[in-house]
Formats: structure tokens, sequence, C-alpha cells
């Protein structure tokens, strides 16, 4: 018998669907004419046999622990991989000021003469910008008699160093690969 | 999925590790076995299961509870199988780029090295022999039971394409088990029934 006439009757032995009563019986008048697809029944049914029957396969014992501490590894290889990069932008940033202030030192040692100028220049002007900002700070701050400016200087400072242990505690907290507990 | 099981889940969605391990104590038995059965390899399996579970630990947010958290389990772990087999035959996977095998671990245990029966062996070198997603399909049809849809949503296929799957895996299956020669006994067959269901 041709291979094409077969194939019917063997998509019929490996569905998983219920035939038609017709279907069933051509099926059956078939198999007992046709060896190879007797064969080909028996095989599957075989085969299905044994994956019904087949025991599902357990790890080894401390699985678990095992997990928690490719967890811990994993962790510590991100929270490396994060300062790597922290230290990477922070790099590239004191690397493209470092060109700039070079471009800019290149610039001035062309002439000597220019650079001390704008260096006074710069100089005088910081000056006068102290000597402003000291003035509106005194404008501010003379009117407030001096036993407030006191306890006030006091609570900024106060304020001032709190706020500076809460940004290394968050910034520990949020950097620091957390622990698992077991 | 219990009650014990969806609070372990909601810790872990907190963020509590030990609340996942608790599922993994659960789930460790059917992952494993899916990757054994997609790897055929207990080293390359124990790797691909603890992946499997970080992989989880980490997308849990991603996790719909409308799904069983077994299927979505089995799902990153059948990918995840899927992936290193292809890695593997194009040659790509090496043991600088798994940080997760430890030498410590290799040993195999007494479940691991559990004796198989002559007829576990064939059917495990059979099913090495099947392309992986057909692999994929016929493990989460046989061995854990899942409906089309769910082996569908699983590997990411439409139902006719796993209805395909299994239909060409069951006959490549049944093919070379005939090769081997071995001798079919004669069976009874029911068409009409479901009681002779392969689909358990």
């Amino acid at each position: 018998m041709a291979m094409l006439n077969h194939q019917p009757f063997r998509d019929w032995i490996n569905t998983e669907d219920t035939l038609l009563p017709e279907q069933a019986q051509a099926l059956q008048e078939h198999l007992r004419t046709c060896e190879p697809c007797r064969q080909l029944e028996a095989s599957w049914i075989q085969v299905r046999q044994a994956l019904r029957t087949s025991a599902p396969i357990e790890p080894n014992p401390g699985f678990v622990k095992r997990w928690q501490v490719h967890l811990t590894e994993r962790r510590k290889i991100q929270h490396r991989r994060q300062s790597l990069m922290m230290l990477a932008f922070t790099g590239g940033v004191a690397f493209v000021l470092f060109l700039v202030i070079s471009g800019q030192a290149l610039e001035l040692l062309r002439s000597p003469y220019q650079m001390a100028l704008l260096v006074i220049y710069r100089l005088a002007s910081l000056v006068i910008s102290l000597d402003t900002t000291r003035d509106v700070l005194l404008g501010f701050l003379k009117p407030i008699p001096g036993v407030v400016a006191f306890p006030l200087l006091i609570i900024l400072t106060g304020i001032t160093s709190f706020l500076s242990v809460l940004w290394i505690v968050v910034f520990k907290q949020l950097t620091y690969a957390r622990r698992i507990r077991t | 999925m219990s009650e014990l099981e969806t609070q372990w889940l909601h810790l872990a969605l907190r963020g509590d590790a030990q609340g996942f391990s608790n599922l993994i104590e659960i789930y460790k038995g059917p992952v494993y076995n899916l990757c054994y059965r997609m790897l055929g390899d207990p080293i390359e399996a124990e790797d691909a299961a603890q992946e499997t579970f970080l992989r989880a630990y980490k997308g849990l947010k991603r996790y719909d509870k409308q799904r069983p958290f077994s299927t979505w389990l089995l799902s990153i772990a059948a990918h995840y199988c899927i992936d290193q087999t292809r890695r593997r035959k194009f040659g790509m996977v090496s043991m600088d780029e798994n940080p997760l095998i430890d030498p410590a671990d290799l040993t195999p245990g007494p479940e691991a090295s559990t004796v198989m029966s002559e007829e576990q062996r064939r059917i495990q070198a059979l099913l090495t022999k099947l392309n992986t997603q057909d692999r994929a399909a016929v493990i989460m049809r046989y061995w854990y039971e899942l409906s089309y849809e769910e082996i569908a949503d699983s590997l990411s296929l439409t139902v006719s394409a796993v209805k395909s799957r299994l239909h060409r895996a069951r006959n490549e299956l049944a093919g070379m088990w005939m090769e081997q020669n071995i001798p079919a006994a004669p069976v009874e067959r029911n068409y009409h029934g479901n009681a002779q269901s392969p689909a358990f």
C-alpha cells in the first residue's frame, strides 16, 4: 500500500481528539490488515504508557539553600556592577571637566599677559562678589537682635548636621546589598 | 494555590526572600523535573532550575495572579531551557558565562542519580531527539497535564500550533520507538471513550 494511503490512519492513531464512529471503524478495519500501522499504534501506546508512568525527578537536597547562596552572589554582582557604573559615570564627568578646563588653560597659556589680566580680573570679581554677599547678608541679619542670632545659628548648624547624617544613612541603605533572613 | 502559599507570595512580593524560599520548597520538584526532561543532564537541570527561581524572584511583580503560579514558573523554566538548548547547539554555553555552576554541587545526589528503568532511559533519549519546543509541549502535556491553552500561554504559541506540535511529536516518538525494534504487544484501544486519553 502506498505511504500516502496510510497518512489519515496514522493521524487518527496519534490524535487526542475523539474519532467519529465511521473514522474509528475505518481505522479498526485498516489495522486488521496493515502491520506497520498496527506497530505504530502499539508503539505510541507504549510511549504514552512510559510517559505516564515516568516518575518526576527531584533535585539534590539543599536546593533552597543553594538558591539563597546564588541570590546573595547575584546581588553582590549587581551591587558591584552598579558601583562600577557609578564610578565610570563619575570618572567620565571628571574627564569631561578636565578636558574643558584643560582647553581653557591651553587657551590662556597661549598669551600669558592676557592670562594674568584675566586672573586678576577674576580675583577682583570674586572679592567684589563676596563683599556684596556679605553686605546683603548683613542687611538681613542686622535687624535681628543679637540674642536670637546665636540660637538660630545653633539650630541651623543642628539641622545641617542632621540632614548630612540622614543623607549618609539613606545612601548606605540604597547602595548596600540586602541580606537574606534564613 | 493554598492560603499559606498566597501568604508566602505576598511576603515575596514585598521583597522577603524567605517567603519566596518557602515557595521554592514546594515548586522545586516540578521545575527541576521539567529542566531535567528538557536538558537531559542533572547538572544543567540544577543550574536551569536555580536560574528559573532567580528570574521568577526578580520578575515577581510581573506575575499575573489570575494565572496558576506553577504554570508561570514552568513557563520561565521552559523558555530558559529552550534558550539553553539553542545556545548549546551553537556552542555558546561556557562555564564563564554561567556563574551558577558550582563544582561543589556537581556530585549527583541519591535523588538525581536514582536508577531509572530501561524504559525511562529510552523515553529520555527519545525526548532529547525532539525539537525543543515540541519537547517542552510534550513534557507540559504528559507530566504536568496542562491544557492546550496553558501550554500555548506558557510557550508563547497559538493553541493550533501547540496541537500541531504535539501531533508531530507523538508521531516522531512512536516512530522512533518502533525503529528501536521493540516488540510491540497487541493492544486494545477504545477510539470513542476518554478513558484511554493520552492526556490523562
